[in-house]
């Protein structure tokens, strides 16, 4: 998909990804670093920060005015985990220039996004105190929000238990008490941090003058020095060694099961497309084991699915049912992963499986932030393979290559959450 | 060959061709130079059409709440118990279907065999199959999404609002029903609704994508019968609604870190032309992103003061059935905001809004709608969301650009009024009234 890559400083890069399909732009910028507890609070809070003002556009509602006059550009601040990985920065997406005849919207957008990134609005030679308190009980609130979605909260939790003391359990924005403490003086020591020491990857995505974006992004980084500390890649754990249940009492009308397995592999092993088809036949198409079983046979449930993240090798299977039923859903779960690792998959099983799975490779072309995500998630992993070449793999993959994938996934947690009046 | 009508917009660049095919369907084709062809089959039929008969029968005929939705789940299984989901595995397609208070749509997305996916979707839509065996099936499988719902504070939140806003009109209903309202459905009533509705002439067929209209009236040849003329009659009931709200206030609790709330303002005066629906509804989104967007003084002062926090979400909703305009977000005090909210609007309206915001805000709402053109799913479920309401998506920046500041400021003296106002909340559970 990329058709061009400028190194524009030490440990930056930014791509262009050119296709003619849109009536939008977008510019995707991200730092990546390693994410630990020490530093993954203060990393969320810098993007929610440099977008309350720059130097130019002190106020929230000034830089959201100059949004307004280039044509609804809209700016996302982002913070990712990708395993044992923060990603954090900034998404803009900017109508094309074809559409207004007064402004040169994707220039004067890269001016303002740049401006959000380098040249911050600072009160005394550091961030604003007021912008920082209030940021910090919005950080909190969305922190502890986290409960809303039970569907959510439950695979979280399970995959918390499941990563304990490794990166992998960090919590993408960290810890509430590690919120309370930031102050203006230690933002700003993490905010010149990450200009001088994290990679950033930035991809643009269209049909624009992508050189010009290039050198204003260059220009800025020019007066920077940089002195790049990579992210390095942490072990998985491969194998399970004792189940460990957890239950936990809310007060919830509907029961939520989420059982986590190891897959033994994760991306950087290779044949990712493997463990992608293994999931659409087990439990992540309507076509799959598990809908077709747990919710169509046995009426279990609403939603069953499967899987697997690309960094961690985790597999969950999450479903909602009712509290009574958590034994026997366990029980039809299990078993539909056994016929898979005994090779029951039916040559039909196997094609559709490869159509679907081929079908939604190729939606990635039609998305701009989906070849964008696709492209940095899959590099963060060493893997440059493009959806067109993973949907040619899928072609020739075999039952037995399934089964072998399957042979090798070990039961780890059993998390349930239940209603506070059930036993137990 | 059936007659086939071409619809332009030259600034946007987009197209479509539409024709009405001998069956009596509606069919609109709109070519997209994409990956993904989208195809969406969809009937004229929510959880709003409870009560109903064909012109001639005496008596209206009154179902059991959620019905259409139930409908829906079941059209998937086909006879000798196969289900639809199965033959699309065959063509690699993504299939899925959802029910909304005014319709039903089924839908399907592929990057390859597009017409032989088309040829299931029109198949299995228009050939039925219920036994009671298969609707208590159902049952167990829907009564897990409305256990769902009931945990969801959005979707709690939604129908509170809708609650005290409306009185008498259906949108009061929950589109699932409830597990008791579903017990009472059989394959026989299953039938009447499928029978009633699912009549071609009360549907359409909205493809887009890299496709070729004699491909898609040959599939129709093939797979559609002509549908019987007749004429379907609704009962609403809702003729003694109300201009104002019928209750201030819906609150309930859930296990929620901190309370949700959304203000709706309930609005009656509806236009019985659509593009008079369209341009009220376009300049809604204008005078609403005046004065709560992230630019205004509203978001501005509840943000500073913590009153908000930084998802603040505002929508009008405008169709011949109903009006509303709504603003949620969360907040520790939702009753502070409701009073800031109601005194910033007096404010404003003694103000006026001004010129330069407005332009603003207009250039805002004129670039989101061109940018709704760049995906083949949003262009497809727009189309049909219109073409039910009477309207067209290529109308839309013609109809943006015809807005003018002083109808913008109409609205806001018209609008906002105390007695339409309501506010639904989502609260901790065990949060002490304040």
């Amino acid at each position: 998909m990329i058709s061009k890559t400028l190194k524009i400083a030490d440990g930056v890069n930014i791509h262009y990804i050119r296709t003619e399909k849109f009536k939008s732009n977008i510019i995707s910028f991200n730092f990546i670093t390693q994410a630990n507890n020490e530093n993954v609070h203060l990393n969320a809070m810098i993007p929610l920060m440099l977008l309350r003002g720059c130097r130019n556009y002190p106020t929230q509602s000034e830089i959201n005015k100059r949004l307004q006059y280039l044509y609804s550009g809209v700016i996302d601040t982002k913070n990712e985990k990708q395993g044992e990985f923060q990603v954090f920065g900034f998404d803009i997406d900017m109508l094309s220039d074809r559409f207004s005849n007064d402004t040169e919207i994707t220039k004067e957008s890269t001016e303002l996004l740049c401006d959000i990134i380098f040249d911050p609005y600072f009160e005394n030679g550091a961030f604003s105190e007021q912008y920082l308190e209030n940021e910090k009980i919005n950080l909190i609130d969305t922190i502890e929000a986290e409960i809303n979605n039970k569907t959510k909260y439950s695979t979280s939790r399970c995959v918390e238990e499941m990563s304990k003391g490794t990166a992998f359990a960090v919590k993408r924005f960290g810890e509430v008490e590690n919120v309370k403490k930031i102050t203006p003086e230690t933002l700003y020591e993490a905010y010149v941090k990450a200009l001088s020491t994290i990679p950033a990857e930035i991809y643009v995505v269209g049909e624009c003058d992508f050189e010009m974006i290039a050198q204003q992004f260059k220009e800025r980084f020019a007066s920077i020095k940089r002195n790049v500390v990579y992210p390095s890649f942490s072990q998985i754990k491969r194998k399970a060694e004792e189940v460990t249940e957890i239950s936990e009492k809310q007060d919830v009308k509907q029961g939520k099961l989420c059982i986590g397995f190891r897959t033994g592999k994760n991306i950087q092993d290779g044949d990712h497309h493997i463990a992608q088809l293994f999931s659409e036949i087990f439990g992540a198409s309507p076509t799959s084991k598990l809908f077709m079983n747990v919710r169509e046979k046995m009426s279990l449930c609403y939603y069953c699915r499967s899987m697997i993240s690309q960094r961690t090798g985790i597999m969950l299977v999450a479903a909602g049912i009712e509290f009574a039923n958590k034994d026997i859903a366990q029980k039809a779960i299990l078993e539909q992963l056994d016929a898979i690792k005994n090779g029951d998959i039916s040559s039909e099983e196997l094609e559709n499986a490869k159509r679907s799975l081929k079908n939604s490779y190729m939606h990635v072309y039609d998305n701009p932030s989906a070849m964008q995500a696709w492209t940095l998630y899959r590099a963060i992993s060493d893997n440059h393979d493009e959806p067109v070449d993973e949907a040619k793999r899928v072609e020739e993959a075999t039952v037995e290559e399934i089964a072998s994938f399957a042979k090798n996934i070990t039961l780890d947690t059993v998390y349930f959450l239940k209603g506070e009046d059930e036993n137990g | 060959m059936a007659e086939i009508v071409l619809k332009e917009n030259k600034m946007l660049g987009e197209k479509y061709y539409s024709f009405k095919h001998k069956t009596g369907l509606d069919v609109y084709v709109f070519p997209k130079k994409m990956t993904t062809s989208y195809a969406l089959f969809a009937t004229k039929y929510g959880a709003i059409d409870n009560k109903f008969k064909l012109a001639g029968e005496s008596e209206y005929t009154e179902v059991p709440d959620g019905i259409a939705h139930f409908l829906e789940h079941k059209m998937f299984e086909c006879e000798g118990g196969v289900d639809a989901f199965e033959l699309y595995a065959k063509t690699g397609a993504s299939a899925n279907a959802y029910t909304s208070n005014a319709m039903t749509a089924y839908l399907f997305s592929s990057t390859e065999k597009f017409y032989e996916s088309l040829e299931i979707l029109l198949d299995f839509v228009t050939h039925p199959y219920f036994t009671e065996t298969t609707v208590q099936k159902e049952q167990g499988i829907i009564g897990q999404e409305i256990r769902m719902y009931d945990d969801h504070p959005g979707a709690r939140l939604e129908k509170g609002l809708l609650q005290a806003m409306y009185k008498y009109n259906k949108m009061r209903i929950d589109v699932a029903g409830t597990v008791e309202s579903i017990a009472q459905i059989d394959a026989d009533v299953l039938y009447k609704c499928y029978n009633t509705f699912y009549n071609l002439r009360n549907m359409v067929l909205v493809v887009c994508g890299d496709i070729e209209v004699v491909g898609v009236e040959k599939i129709c040849d093939k797979i559609l019968k002509e549908a019987p003329n007749q004429e379907i009659i609704r009962a609403y009931d809702d003729e003694n609604e109300p201009t104002e709200v019928y209750e201030k206030r819906a609150e309930c609790e859930l296990s929620v870190s901190k309370p949700i709330f959304a203000i709706g303002i309930k609005d009656m005066d509806i236009s019985n032309d659509p593009e008079q629906r369209m341009k009220k509804a376009y300049a809604m989104n204008i005078l609403n992103d005046i004065l709560f967007s992230q630019s205004s003084e509203f978001y501005n002062e509840l943000y500073e003061r913590n009153l908000i926090s930084h998802d603040l979400s505002y929508a009008f909703e405008h169709t011949k059935r109903c009006s509303f305009n709504q603003i949620s977000s969360e907040s520790q005090n939702p009753e502070k905001v409701y009073e800031f909210f109601v005194a910033y609007i007096k404010k404003m309206q003694q103000r006026g809004i001004d010129r330069e915001d407005f332009e603003l805000a207009k250039r805002t709402i004129y670039a989101s709608c061109i940018k709704s053109f760049d995906s083949t799913e949003d262009i497809a479920n727009n189309m049909v969301y219109n073409l039910f309401d009477g309207a067209d998506i290529l109308d839309a920046p013609d109809i943006i650009s015809s807005i003018d500041f002083e109808y913008v400021s109409l609205l806001l003296s018209s609008m906002f009024k105390e007695e339409y106002y309501a506010m639904s909340v989502v609260n901790p559970i065990g949060k002490e009234q304040k």
